[in-house]
């Protein structure tokens, strides 16, 4: 499959300072990808770059078949997005803010508007001025905005900052039925890394401006083996390690105070948890151990979520 | 293009929600109407306690069949009293019956009295005011003796004599004595001089002399002007009077100039005239100005009365303080236009759209550009309606001209207002350039507005410095120098109003370079500013 964006050694220094150092990668119609690192690991930088709003040193950025530093207004026309904070004209109306950025995109129409404004749940108060909207509101026009002109490629630069639990609910499904319905290619940037888990199909990790690592997603939670980790909570952990040693010794991954973590694929979770209620242990509850991204983070980049 | 236009009508859209711009529009409106107004409601203390005149006509038939009396009467008095031997005014014995008053011997006496004093009280070496004092006396005493010269040219070739010969020769070695001494500042050979020279000198004795040598010698205009002050019982009004002098002497100051074929011109820092020969070019636009000038008289066509002279006044005013309105409205749009978006973050959904920066940059500079156009449209439009609320359109004469084969056209005056009004405006979008171009630049409103705000008001005052360096070029290469297209564009504007009338040509003064000069270099300005705007705009980083 063709890639809606490439990104071909994209390179940039402030000073001294390597912000963007030659970073390479592909982003696919139909998938959610995620920029995933610390603060000040460079993803922002890229993110400007790819939007045009800051130069490259080198390297360029191909957007469904255009290179930009080629034919850019037609790489332009197929993107769409939000850096950091959606900015608009505080003093005009929503819908007016829509209608001037409609007006410089070709093929956008009238009923275009609204739909995006109904996507984004926003039709009622999109003749209010900006000024009085909430940063959410804000946050839900820009996306609108972004949408607008139907971009193949759609990037958010940490979407769901100001947004409340049931905005990032409804935005996370926004974006999934872009991108695997609508065949989207959807890039998200976060330095969260239990959002990105529930949000991306699959995730680059950017430390010191350099990409390390690009994977899917079930590969990054997947632990050593493969296979997902599987938290057991019990009254009596020492007695669940000795039942469960007798045929998954190697699984064992961290023994706590009240649980134990056992790695293990999903139909033997089956098998391990008969084990234990006829072995007499208790279960209090068993879950999918969710830092297991950040597991995998910290084991690909080499330490902490530090700024350098 | 289709991309440039959507970006531009974006930009008018944005600026037509901005504040401060019906902020200014409602303030143009209220100074328009409200100064004018204030005008009309002042008009009874300003025009005092003289009469109205009826109708323009008399404006016009009365003084000149006043000046027609008072010329016939200076002729026949002259053929009288001097008959073949007239040589000089300032030989002529005092005339019994000539109308003098003893206010007039009073302020003359007094007027010697000072200058005795001045010869014989104050130390002129040691003040630095007092020599300046006595130079300007010394050029005012020169002045009268060149006038006596120039005076014996009123006798014909024929009746030239000796005496006449003799008399020229004297006033030629006095004047050059003159000179020296002026210009070596040396006082104690002035008293020298003024001891042997006594009898030359206006004194008491023969001050009635001297007033009437003003009245036969200085010309037609100013004969009407000294016959009113002694006859005001002509029925007609001293400001009409002053008007229709001003019209009159400037003629004869036109006349003069190419009867003699020497450029007359005031320096206004040392309070004196020089002549210089008169080029070709000169002659011509002399002879222009002339012919429109007089086109103007025989047509009834100056604004004579004092009512509509405080009409004029209004508009003059009312349009200056628009401008200055319309002035300060495009700094700021023009000075925030960047910078703003920059610090509010709306130029990122510019920088996305699929359009090249430049394209974004043209539809700015564009929307400033229609932004000074408009204003200075809305300004002009309303100010020019104050006026006719208040004033009606008694005012409104036409604006005379004449073309490049030395045809007179007219223009209609409200066309002409409009279109002078727009040209005065050059400086509003340089200003405006100004200010975009340091708001892209610096990306700081403040800094702009306040930069390019103070420039706009700074200009008078470096103006006035400037006089300072008038022989020096350098100063054709400042922009303040090369803003005015008024003058090459409408030659003939001061004659608009007859009070503006009177010798123009000023050696002290700011002179512009020319027309073609300025034009380059305000292109050249022009695009100058506008590459710093686009090269930084384009080269941003946006954070």
């Amino acid at each position: 499959m063709e890639p809606a964006m490439k990104v071909i050694h994209a390179t940039k220094s402030f000073g001294k300072k390597k912000a963007v150092n030659d970073v390479s990668f592909e982003i696919y119609p139909g998938e959610v990808f995620g920029f995933l690192g610390p603060n000040g690991a460079g993803k922002t930088t890229m993110i400007k770059m790819i939007m045009s709003f800051i130069s490259m040193d080198s390297g360029t950025v191909i957007i469904n078949g255009f290179d930009k530093k080629k034919h850019y207004e037609k790489a332009m026309a197929d993107i769409g997005g939000i850096v950091e904070n959606p900015e608009m004209y505080i003093t005009l109306s929503g819908r007016l803010n829509l209608e001037m950025y409609a007006r410089i995109h070709d093929g956008v129409t009238k009923e275009r508007i609204d739909e995006v404004l109904d996507l984004v749940g926003m039709k009622a108060r999109a003749n209010e001025k900006v000024k009085r909207y909430s940063l959410g509101m804000k946050q839900r026009i820009g996306l609108a905005q972004a949408l607008l002109h139907n971009p193949k490629v759609l990037i958010l630069d940490e979407p769901t900052n100001g947004l409340d639990p049931a905005g990032i609910h409804e935005l996370r499904d926004i974006l999934k039925k872009l991108a695997h319905e609508e065949g989207v290619a959807v890039m998200v940037s976060s330095h969260m890394l239990t959002e990105m888990q529930l949000m991306c199909d699959r995730v680059g990790i950017i430390t010191n401006g350099t990409l390390r690592d690009v994977r899917l997603i079930d590969e990054l939670t997947a632990g050593v083996n493969g296979a997902p980790i599987h938290q057991i909570k019990t009254s009596n952990p020492a007695k669940a390690k000795e039942i469960l040693s007798a045929h998954y010794a190697d699984k064992i991954r961290e023994v706590g105070e009240k649980s134990i973590d056992i790695e293990v694929s999903p139909e033997e979770i089956n098998n391990c948890i008969r084990e234990l209620i006829e072995g007499g242990a208790d279960i209090l509850g068993v879950q999918l151990k969710e830092s297991t991204l950040e597991d995998a983070f910290l084991q690909i980049t080499g330490g902490g979520l530090n700024i350098e | 293009m289709s991309k440039i236009f959507a970006l531009y009508t974006n930009e008018m859209i944005k600026i037509s929600k901005k504040i401060s711009v019906l902020v200014i529009a409602i303030l143009v409106v209220i100074t328009a109407f409200g100064f004018s107004g204030v005008m009309k409601l002042l008009e009874p203390l300003l025009l005092g306690t003289s009469d109205i005149m009826s109708t323009s006509e008399d404006n016009y038939e009365i003084p000149r069949q006043y000046l027609a009396d008072a010329e016939a009467y200076f002729d026949e008095y002259l053929k009288e009293t001097n008959g073949e031997e007239y040589v000089s005014g300032f030989r002529l014995e005092a005339a019994d019956d000539l109308l003098i008053d003893d206010e007039t011997i009073a302020a003359l006496q007094s007027d010697v009295d000072t200058k005795e004093f001045m010869l014989n009280e104050v130390d002129w070496n040691v003040v630095d005011v007092n020599r300046i004092t006595f130079v300007t006396y010394i050029e005012s005493i020169l002045q009268t003796f060149y006038f006596d010269y120039w005076n014996q040219y009123m006798v014909p070739i024929e009746d030239r004599d000796e005496a006449w010969t003799a008399r020229q020769n004297e006033l030629l070695g006095m004047i050059d004595e003159l000179k020296v001494i002026s210009n070596e500042l040396d006082f104690k050979a002035y008293i020298a001089f003024y001891k042997a020279n006594e009898n030359q000198f206006v004194t008491d004795a023969n001050a009635d002399v001297y007033f009437f040598d003003s009245i036969t010698n200085y010309g037609g205009a100013s004969r009407l002007d000294t016959w009113y002050d002694y006859d005001p019982t002509g029925g007609i009004e001293k400001d009409v009077v002053g008007e229709l002098t001003n019209a009159f002497s400037t003629i004869e100051i036109y006349q003069t100039q190419l009867d003699n074929n020497v450029l007359l011109s005031s320096n206004l820092l040392e309070m004196t005239t020089t002549t210089t020969p008169l080029s070709e070019e000169k002659r011509e636009e002399i002879e222009n100005k002339l012919s429109v000038l007089q086109y103007r008289i025989d047509n009834h066509l100056l604004v004579l009365d004092s009512e509509s002279g405080i009409a004029s006044m209004s508009t003059a005013l009312t349009q200056s303080f628009v401008k200055t309105l319309i002035t300060v409205l495009v700094i700021i749009i023009a000075g925030s236009t960047i910078s703003s978006e920059m610090a509010t973050g709306s130029i990122k959904s510019l920088i996305i759209a699929p359009v090249k920066r430049w394209k974004i940059f043209t539809a700015k500079l564009l929307s400033i550009i229609t932004v000074v156009l408009v204003s200075s449209i809305f300004a002009v439009v309303f100010s020019m309606l104050g006026t006719i609320v208040f004033f009606g359109t008694k005012t409104l004469v036409p604006y005379v001209y004449v073309n490049g084969s030395g045809v007179i056209h007219t223009m209609p005056h409200l066309l002409y207002q409009f279109l002078y009004f727009i040209v005065s405006c050059v400086d509003v979008l340089f200003y405006a350039l100004m200010a975009f171009a340091f708001s892209s630049v610096f990306n700081n409103t403040a800094l702009a507005v306040a930069i390019s705000m103070g420039a706009s008001y700074m200009t008078s005052t470096v103006n006035q410095l400037l006089m300072l360096f008038t022989h020096q070029r350098w100063i054709d290469f400042l922009p303040i120098s090369n803003m005015d297209f008024i003058t090459p564009l409408f030659p003939y504007y001061t004659m608009m109003n007859s009070s503006s009338l009177g010798l123009e040509e000023a050696t002290g003064m700011l002179t512009t370079p020319s027309p073609i000069f300025s034009l380059c270099y305000c292109i050249v300005l022009f695009f100058c500013l506008i590459y710093i705007a686009k090269d930084q705009f384009c080269r941003k980083d946006i954070q």
